[in-house]
């Protein structure tokens, strides 16, 4: 066959592992509740006791939401950003973007102090998701700059952990002049979690995600010239300028509000594009960004359910569960494949 | 009725800018093309083809002058507009990506196709079409890196043809082939001209094959470009003006320099 594959029967059995999966994530957690009443509880039934259906709905269900939208959104950050700088090891965390998202959330909430009275509204979950992405913003912009100087892609990663270090060191500055309190919240964000979202704060979210995925529509087409590098887009008609433009916006918009309420989370928009390619062996970006947000909802929801560690009453954080499994697969990618594409 | 002309260089000059400074490789340039051809850029390393190539395709700004397509300004065409009228192969390596023949062939048609970009029968049948000349239908569905340096060479010249322009442009297509390889390139695109009608430009230190495939030469020299049949730059020695070293010299025997 010599179009495109299609994929359709691999898309079907991603998106019903993803369905069993947020069902499985809803059914874990510290307090044992019966499938039974998981179930009737999501779709308005009787519930046994008052408090699972507080449980489900109200902690469980925006969780394993939030776990789908932050799995999807780094995901679809990462392939942006191996396809715009023709970088197989690019991602929102090792360019420095996560960082620039985490540097506009310290200047919000450690910076509060320093200016005081403005507390209120800086904890405002909507202007945390505000300053984060003009923090992944400000930071992809500048690596962007440093990358139209540089050929070299090797160069671009270093220059993108430079900024990362950079925006880590104000962020000590800062944490060393907050207060105790400022700091041990700023610290517990930093950890990431899924969880402690309410449905107005999720909602939020999801708008803002929605508007960051649909402009994507766009630019499916240059994405796919862009694989041969910008010359040769340009000869084929491309506007590079409008399709830069439009990848930084997204990528900004998608890693700052993933940032700002769930934490710095790590690995999953470097790995999650390259696991998805060992399954769709193609680059078509019509196929590949729909593949990447589901095989990055599925980890996503995975890694959560790791977190809460089953039967136990403590979470881990869940930076510390998609590093620990991140960065060993993608030294094994690089180990396996020798060539990764 | 005005002139139909495929391409014109008026007053051109070439370089890069930097910051506050140009620095301009050659000016002055004239040239033109009236008819569907074979065109040979020759010269030596670093004296500006790539540039040239570049600067006609614009890939990279012309420091000053005119450069007319088709009777209309290359500024007046918008990227989608000149998609239409010119291709490309380039020298950069491309970056590591999973597309197959079919499909990096098929990216030629986007000026046509759709805003996701479908590809129609039309598409289809000019991606086989292109195929079929350049004579890789057996690769189809191989990914393109698992291709020969020969292999990819055809493949990217597929892919221009599938862009269905009047004007080709290559920059060295034959650097890293063995001399099969090259000659098949030449050939290759020699049918091209003749048989499909496109104006391709090419770059290349081929001289040998240039002069017996090329319709026309321009050789590009220190102060100057000077164009004209093959024969006739051998017959009036231009062609000697190439390199200034006293240690090489043009044999018109064997049409090709040789050591004194």
């Amino acid at each position: 066959m010599h179009i495109t594959k299609s994929y359709k029967t691999t898309f079907i059995l991603l998106l019903l592992l993803l369905v069993v999966l947020w069902f499985l994530n809803i059914s874990l957690g510290s307090v044992s509740i019966p499938f039974k009443d998981v179930f009737s509880a999501i779709f308005n039934g009787e519930v046994s006791k008052d408090t699972w259906q507080t449980i489900v709905v109200d902690y469980r269900v925006p969780k394993a939401i939030t776990a789908i939208l932050v799995g999807a959104g780094l995901s679809i950050s990462g392939l942006l950003m191996q396809t715009l700088f023709r970088n197989p090891l690019a991602g929102p965390f090792v360019l420095g973007i996560s960082s620039g998202a985490s540097l506009g959330v310290a200047i919000l909430i450690l910076g509060a102090s320093l200016i005081g009275g403005i507390s209120a509204f800086a904890f405002s979950s909507f202007s945390m998701a505000i300053a984060a992405s003009l923090g992944a913003f400000l930071v992809l912009s500048a690596v962007l700059i440093a990358a139209s100087k540089v050929r070299n892609t090797m160069s671009i990663l270093i220059i993108g952990l430079m900024f990362g270090s950079i925006t880590s060191a104000i962020i000590s500055v800062l944490a060393y002049f907050s207060s105790a309190e400022q700091l041990q919240q700023f610290i517990f964000w930093g950890f990431g979690s899924l969880g402690n979202l309410s449905w107005n704060e999720l909602t939020i979210f999801g708008v803002i995600f929605i508007i960051g995925v649909s402009l994507l529509f766009f630019i499916i087409k240059p994405l796919n010239s862009m694989l041969l590098g910008e010359n040769y887009a340009k000869s084929m008609g491309v506007n590079i300028k409008r399709t830069r433009n439009i990848i930084l916006i997204t990528t900004s918009i998608l890693t700052g509000v993933i940032t700002a309420f769930s934490g710095p989370i790590a690995f999953v928009g470097l790995a999650v594009p390259h696991l998805t390619k060992l399954v769709f062996h193609t680059s078509n970006h019509k196929i590949l960004l729909f593949a990447v947000a589901i095989v990055g909802a599925i980890l996503m929801l995975v890694a959560d359910m790791i977190a809460q560690l089953p039967t136990s009453e403590y979470t881990l954080p869940i930076n510390a569960i998609t590093s620990l499994f991140g960065a060993p697969i993608v030294i094994w990618l690089l180990v396996r494949t020798k060539k990764i594409t | 009725m005005l002139k139909q002309s495929i391409l014109k260089t008026t007053d051109l000059q070439i370089g890069y800018t930097s910051k506050k400074k140009q620095l301009s490789i050659a000016s002055n340039i004239d040239i033109e093309i009236n008819e569907p051809k074979l065109i040979c850029l020759v010269g030596k390393n670093g004296i500006g083809k790539s540039t040239l190539l570049r600067t006609l395709s614009k890939v990279q700004q012309k420091l000053g002058g005119e450069i007319d397509i088709r009777n209309k300004n290359l500024e007046l065409y918008s990227s989608n507009d000149l998609s239409k009228v010119m291709s490309l192969v380039l020298t950069e390596k491309l970056p590591d990506s999973n597309l197959t023949v079919f499909e990096l062939i098929a990216l030629g048609r986007q000026p046509y196709t759709n805003w996701i970009g479908s590809l129609s029968q039309t598409d289809i049948d000019k991606v086989k079409e292109s195929m079929q000349l350049t004579n890789i239908e057996d690769l189809e569905n191989k990914k393109y890196y698992e291709l020969s340096d020969g292999q990819l060479q055809k493949v990217l010249i597929s892919r221009a043809l599938a862009q269905d322009t009047d004007i080709i442009i290559l920059d060295e297509p034959t650097a890293h082939l063995d001399v099969q390889h090259k000659m098949e390139t030449f050939v290759l695109l020699k049918k091209m001209v003749d048989e499909l009608g496109k104006t391709i430009i090419i770059s290349t230190h081929e001289i040998h094959l240039a002069i017996q495939s090329a319709n026309e030469l321009w050789l590009m020299i220190d102060d100057e470009i000077i164009s004209g049949n093959p024969q006739d730059l051998i017959k009036d020695k231009s062609i000697e003006k190439i390199f200034s070293s006293d240690k090489i010299e043009f044999d018109s025997e064997k049409q090709q320099f040789t050591l004194k």
